[in-house]
């Protein structure tokens, strides 16, 4: 009677031991101490624009970073910018306390943690774009290093308001693996930790930034071979005013990126030439002379979207599907392949790359605007912004407009389009559309 | 082959008198812990889901206080990731509880030295998880917090494999014992991979953030290529199950409809999860796609990755109750 059991038994303590044995093998005991990974693939592609090994000054570049923001598990704020009031507004302490470290909550119930907790997953522990989950994601989860973000108020090419960042990470981004975090905000114990985030995302992006800019801008004059470094401790004994020279040179890097998000310009208040309908499809409207209006400038869009000036359908398709002609990457892409010299569309030339943190280049899709769902916002001011300042990073440039661009839109012309782009997700005024365009 | 059959020696039992309400009464016992680990499972996924392992700092205590002194009304009151965390500590020493008097019942009542020496064995499992669980929190280890999480089902299983052995089932005279090699080792086969399955979902809940992509991408291959083998082995016991030789055994049936009910579900929920999760990648194909958004910490996405972790300690719990009950009903070699 007792040996049929013993088979079960012996099968509990094989599984124990296995649980055991692969836990210890795939995992570790011990978790490795967090820190900040180095921008390889921005350093494979300078050494192989610049033909020199670039690891003693990687390294250089590696430390002086510590010294300014710290690792993930105690980052803080750069003293050159601590020392000045504006730039002390960009990231506050507490936030990079309660954002940074391993998950958990304190002595005082004060939570920790937050980007991992949240964030990390996709974003990475440097917010380098390339977490666990990464490959998966379409699109890619955001790489913040570059300092360039893609929903925002601002102007083209300028930095995020803080409450962009907020609503982004607050709304999330429909369509895509960013997920909304308002669930937080609605409760007490959890209301600061968007704002938290935010923070702590501009940490990171400055941090990034200043990386890239040690290596790409001063990195490029170095003469190692005339015994000239970056960052090199050893000479605040040896020759203090050398050090202090280099410091100085990192501290105003430092500064321009700090103040690049300081002088962030929100983008002027657009004004509509009519009563706005309403963002929701099917589109409704109060009255009759209101649709008939509506339809007449959205007739009007559509010559415009399909026209050279606006020239929307090249990349969106002639009926605003997203199959244009073009196809194109985005700046992140471009950024370690095209300007490396490195065809995307071939995998023989980026597939090297990959143990640097490649992911697979995806050209950018064009969106389409059937779907009535437009990320950077589907109310009619968000369309308009968005056709006026672009998308940055992105292949979606802004339009060419009056006065800068001779024969560009006007504003009324610009209002066109956006009622076209609203108008193309409510099928029944498309048919009305296209039956006017037979007509 | 069936005169074989018939000819085999009905299976001896050496059991006490079923209706003897002592023996019963070990029984409810077995139950009472095995449907207080079950919930345990649930809040520990929960905690898993809302990373709220480390909501309370401390342990045995609770931010100082005794465990079940804490006041009840900063626990209900206070957030949710300590509601949680705590509710999961109350919850696991109910059941360490539950597996005492189970102990002292069996210790009692019951005639076989080696069930006695199980539910002994139970108890322990219960004390070394939640000592497992109290090392996660004290070294603040992830590594120890996936030991913990996959350990759970297999005590959970050891727990039905109690309540299965002290049941009436198990006791009652059946006809002449069947030799069912392949289904023994098909039910086998099914517990282990299904163990297995669940391991390598452990493994991707406790990723570290810092985990290379290849990591993540590898583990993700090896649990799709796992979820088609459990498939694969659930439709097979249910097929053989259906076998004329099989389908007249009580209690053999249910479990193997359950296992494709389980099967549904967890497909269902695993996908829900990724979705949860990951939302899916064609989000600008189709308006219903393009519009969601994935909810952090929701309350509906919670539950579904909550329930694809739980579901897969039933499956397993389901699938060992199949094995204990096929190799109960098949003949052995040492009978004939």
């Amino acid at each position: 009677m007792f040996s049929d059991l013993a088979g079960s038994k012996i099968l509990f303590d094989i599984k124990i031991f296995l649980a055991l044995i692969a836990s210890i093998s795939l995992c570790g005991c011990r978790p490795e101490p967090a820190a900040f990974q180095p921008n390889r693939l921005l350093v494979a592609r300078m050494e192989s624009e610049l033909q020199v090994d670039l690891s003693s000054l990687e390294r250089q570049a590696e430390s002086a970073l510590i010294e300014l923001f710290g690792s993930p598990d105690t980052p803080h704020w750069p003293p050159v910018l601590t020392d000045s009031a504006n730039y002390s507004t960009l990231v506050d302490t507490y936030s990079l306390a309660r954002a940074a470290g391993p998950v958990g909550r304190d002595k005082k119930k004060v939570e920790h943690g937050l980007f991992r907790k949240h964030c990390a997953q996709c974003h990475g522990i440097t917010g380098d774009g390339i977490g666990p989950a990464a490959p998966f994601l379409n699109p890619y989860p955001r790489d913040f290093r570059r300092g360039s973000f893609k929903f925002k108020s601002t102007v083209q090419g300028s930095k995020p308001t803080f409450d962009d960042l907020v609503r982004t990470i607050e709304s999330g981004i429909p369509g895509t693996s960013m997920p909304a975090m308002a669930n937080l905000a609605r409760s007490s114990h959890y209301e600061n930790d968007i704002s938290i985030l935010a923070n702590y995302v501009r940490f990171l992006s400055i941090r990034g930034e200043v990386e890239r800019r040690l290596m790409m801008e001063l990195v490029r004059d170095i003469d190692e071979e005339a015994d000239e470094s970056l960052y090199d401790l050893r000479l605040k004994q040896t020759d203090p005013e050398q050090f202090a020279s280099q410091k100085a040179k990192i501290d105003e890097v430092v500064q321009r990126v700090a103040r690049s998000w300081l002088n962030a310009q929100v983008s002027k208040p657009s004004f509509r030439t009519e009563e706005p309908a309403a963002s929701a499809v099917p589109l409704t409207f109060s009255s009759a002379e209101q649709r008939n209006a509506f339809i007449a400038s959205a007739a009007r869009g559509r010559k415009l979207f399909q026209g050279e000036i606006a020239a929307c359908s090249q990349c969106h398709g002639t009926e605003g599907d997203g199959h244009g002609k073009l196809l194109d990457f985005d700046e992140w892409t471009k950024d370690w392949t095209i300007r490396a010299g490195i065809d995307p569309k071939d995998p023989k030339q980026w597939k090297p790359l990959k143990k640097l943190g490649l992911l697979k280049p995806v050209p950018s899709s064009a969106r389409n605007l059937h779907l009535g769902v437009f990320r950077s916002g589907s109310s009619p001011d968000a369309i308009y912004h968005t056709i006026v300042e672009g998308i940055d990073g992105t292949p979606m440039p802004a339009a060419a407009r009056l006065p800068s661009v001779k024969n560009g839109l006007t504003d009324e012309q610009t209002w066109d389009l956006v009622n076209f782009c609203q108008a193309l997700a409510d099928s029944d005024i498309c048919q009305v559309l296209e039956a006017k365009d037979g007509n | 082959m069936e005169t074989e059959h018939r000819n085999l020696k009905p299976v001896q039992l050496d059991q006490p008198n079923v209706t003897n309400p002592s023996f019963q009464s070990t029984h409810r016992w077995a139950l009472s812990v095995a449907m207080t680990i079950f919930p345990l499972i649930w809040v520990g996924g929960l905690v898993t889901t809302q990373d709220a392992g480390m909501a309370v700092p401390d342990w045995p205590n609770t931010y100082g206080y005794n465990m079940f002194a804490y006041p009840i009304s900063a626990w209900i009151y206070g957030p949710f990731d300590l509601f949680i965390e705590h509710g999961h500590r109350l919850l696991g020493s109910l059941a360490g509880m539950l597996a005492i008097g189970l102990c002292i019942v069996a210790w009692r009542n019951e005639q076989r030295q080696w069930l006695r020496w199980l539910c002994i064995f139970l108890l322990l499992s219960i004390v070394m998880q939640g000592l497992l669980g109290g090392l996660r929190v004290r070294l603040d280890a992830r590594t120890l917090a996936m030991l913990h999480g996959c350990l759970a089902p297999l005590v959970f299983a050891l727990a039905i494999a109690v309540v299965v052995m002290t049941s009436r089932w198990w006791k009652e005279e059946v006809g002449p014992a069947v030799p069912r090699p392949f289904f023994r080792w098909l039910a086998i086969g099914l517990t282990i991979s299904a163990f297995v399955q669940l391991f390598l979902g452990a493994q991707l809940r406790h990723i570290q953030p810092w985990a290379k992509p290849a990591s993540f991408t590898g583990l993700v291959h090896l649990h799709l290529t796992f979820a088609a083998i459990v498939s694969l082995l659930v439709i097979s016991v249910a097929v053989v199950g259906q076998h004329r030789t099989n389908r007249q055994l009580k209690g053999i049936g249910w479990p193997t409809f359950i296992l494709i009910a389980l099967l549904l579900i967890q497909i269902a929920l695993g996908v829900g999860t990724w979705i949860s999760n990951y939302a899916l990648p064609w989000g600008d194909t189709h308006p219903m796609l393009a519009r969601y958004t994935i909810a952090t910490k929701g309350f509906t996405e919670s539950w579904i990755v909550t329930g694809h972790q739980a579901t897969g300690s039933l499956i397993i719990a389901t699938a060992l109750i199949l094995t204990l009950r096929v190799w109960r009903r098949s003949a052995h070699k040492y009978e004939k």
